[in-house]
């Protein structure tokens, strides 16, 4: 099914490409670009969204769109996985018209996206991906093509439970480079825990005296999953010292205290 | 580090944090806290200070959009002029278009008139000198405040006062000191919010309201200049997230080639847009060459601000993976883009010399692949 092609833009788009074209005023706009909007989905339980594609280069695209699995690595890096490999995953879930989208220059289509969790499935967060991907142009040498993924997350409904636990605090020591500290965090819970800049502090101290206190960067932690946050050391120290971590959370705060040698 | 994701994949805002999100873009410095209709409206510190014009500190807010607010799992904040730590007082109930919330606070003594009814109440003492005031979409404690902007960062500070010594504020100063017996005032009774707190707050008598006090919807717009005739329009608009990725070539040739020689490496310039501060992923695989498999791979180097993936880090060259395995990680973003997107400088090449295979011309397609986060 060929999806028809409409050339009004949502604004993110509009903001987005003008964007782009800001920083590429001394190149020719690329033959083939790809706008997806909105860069990830969350569906209440059974829930429709749509996502608009748009075409923001100089040829005509052909786009096939297909569902996956959705996963963080521990340092949260994004991984495409088997639809079904993974526990909490709602890429079966997934329906979406078109499955083909055909796009000239600065068109734009939308792709329906539909969810329909089973009736006992487990309550909380399920992650899915939405894959669009461009066909190849010619048959000839090395073929560039472009995928983009926009990550679904469907909530279904029942009890939420909100439970992050601290698992560890390490020294990673690197050659030539200052020392960082990581923490390994579980979520016990049901739903994606977001942790805001600062959300998460350690301080080091020694004999009652703070030595350095260090602050994660924004994180997020999927239920059921393990992640490492890396906190950079601003300056050397060296010896035994106590740190003392602090995490604060939508569902509390966690605190405890480490012994480490740096 | 694992990214931050909003979780809202369509926000709702008015005019002015639009052209901030356009200023962002652009890469202008904006220290303003995401937008809601919700504001803080009138804080006074001099509740029960000697002369004090009431007997307890309070904190008024007014919701300033044109729906009915819930804040049920909010809370107003309070941190010294230097400090990052918060004293939160939760808030409960909803506050409708146009109406005012009144928090009271700490009593230094029974000196001053009392506070109408206030309708959630707290024991912080605010501070004349300088303070911060920031109205969170949560309970828990902020961390920030250590720096001109960093509390705006937290998507869940709705708003955000820096007032005196304040060293958080939104836009380029913090609101005037207060008094025993001045408040500070947000300018039009609560509906100017440019995202400025020098500008948008002004030193005034204190006229505590609370939700009793009767609505004043923000939709009419200033008074008309004697002698003219103006009108008001409200203007709002929703943003969604998007995410972009354009290639410098649709195809990379490597000409004519013999066994055993290696071709030059060709350039793929990958170029990524997000407007969402989660930032993204961006991972690369590709299809075996027929009729016969070569060894294709390639260097990459990260734009300012991103990541390189472990397995190209320090120039590293790496077999691209043959689909079902799993992509290499070019590298990640944990930010919005740079103006006109991040550019992630690519080489394509072999990692080894061609192998001796028949003569003939070989096809293979390679895959760039950008996540969302």
């Amino acid at each position: 099914m060929i999806a028809s092609v409409v050339r009004v833009p949502t604004l993110g788009l509009v903001l987005l490409l003008a964007s782009a074209s800001a920083g590429a005023s001394s190149t020719p706009a690329p033959p083939v670009a790809l706008t997806a909007s909105p860069s990830h989905l969350n569906l209440a339980g059974a829930g429709r969204a749509t996502v608009r594609l748009t075409n923001a280069g100089t040829s005509n695209v052909v786009v096939d769109v297909t569902r996956a699995g959705f996963a963080l690595d521990l340092r949260g890096r994004p991984k495409i996985v088997a639809a079904s490999g993974q526990q909490r995953s709602a890429a079966r879930w997934l329906s979406f018209r078109p499955r083909v989208v055909a796009l000239k220059p600065h068109a734009s289509a939308g792709v329906a996206v539909t969810a329909r969790p089973p009736p006992h499935a487990e309550p909380g967060d399920h992650d899915a991906l939405l894959l669009m991907t461009s066909r190849r142009q010619l048959e000839v040498g090395v073929a560039a093509r472009m995928r983009l993924g926009v990550v679904v997350v469907v909530r279904t409904p029942g009890t939420v439970v909100r439970r992050l636990v601290l698992l560890g605090l390490r020294v990673s020591r690197a050659q030539r480079a200052r020392h960082t500290l990581e923490l390994e965090l579980g979520n016990h819970g049901n739903v994606t825990e977001t942790l805001a800049r600062g959300r998460v502090a350690v301080s080091l101290e020694r004999g009652g005296r703070r030595l350095a206190r260090l602050t994660a960067g924004p994180s997020l932690l999927r239920p059921g999953t393990r992640g490492v946050l890396v906190l950079p050391l601003r300056r050397a120290l060296v010896g035994p010292v106590v740190a003392r971590v602090d995490l604060g959370f939508e569902g509390g705060r966690v605190r405890r205290v480490y012994r480490l040698r740096l | 580090m694992f990214p931050l994701r909003s979780e809202l994949p369509m926000h709702r805002a008015r005019l002015v944090p639009l052209l901030l999100l356009v200023g962002a873009l652009l890469g202008a410095p904006v220290a303003g806290s995401a937008s809601s209709g919700m504001v803080v409206s009138q804080v006074y510190a001099g509740g029960g200070n000697s002369g004090a014009t009431f007997a307890n500190d309070f904190v008024e807010l007014f919701n300033r959009g044109t729906t009915s607010i819930d804040l049920g799992s909010w809370s107003i904040q309070y941190a010294s002029a230097t400090g990052t730590s918060w004293q939160p007082t939760p808030l409960a109930g909803s506050v409708p278009a146009g109406g005012y919330y009144l928090v009271q606070l700490a009593s230094a003594a029974a000196i001053g008139g009392p506070l109408p009814s206030p309708d959630a109440t707290g024991t912080t003492n605010l501070a004349n000198t300088g303070g911060k005031i920031a109205l969170v979409r949560s309970t828990n404690a902020l961390t920030c405040g250590g720096a001109v902007g960093s509390c705006s960062a937290d998507p869940l500070v709705a708003d955000l006062i820096g007032y005196g010594s304040a060293t958080d504020y939104e836009g380029s100063g913090a609101a005037g000191a207060l008094s025993n017996t001045t408040v500070a005032s947000r300018a039009s009774d609560g509906c100017t919010d440019t995202d400025a707190n020098a500008s948008d707050f002004s030193s005034a008598s204190p006229t505590p309201r609370n939700s009793a006090t009767t609505t004043a919807p923000c939709t009419g717009g200033p008074p008309p200049p004697s002698g003219g005739v103006s009108a008001g329009a409200g203007v709002d608009v929703d943003i969604q997230s998007a995410l972009s990725i354009a290639l410098e070539r649709q195809n990379i040739s490597f000409g004519n080639a013999n066994s055993g020689e290696s071709p030059a490496a060709i350039s793929e310039r990958v170029t990524v847009s997000s407007n969402d501060a989660a930032g993204y992923g961006l991972s690369v695989h590709r299809s075996a060459f027929a009729p016969a498999d070569l060894p294709l791979g390639m260097t990459a180097t990260a734009p300012a601000g991103a990541q390189i993936g472990p397995q190209l880090a320090g120039g590293a060259k790496v077999a691209i993976p043959i689909a079902p395995a799993s992509d290499v990680l070019i590298g990640t973003s944990s930010a919005r883009s740079a103006t006109g997107g991040d550019v992630w400088p690519t080489n394509v090449s072999f990692t080894a010399p061609l192998p001796v295979v028949p003569p003939g011309h070989y096809t293979a397609t390679i895959t760039y692949t950008a996540i969302g986060r």
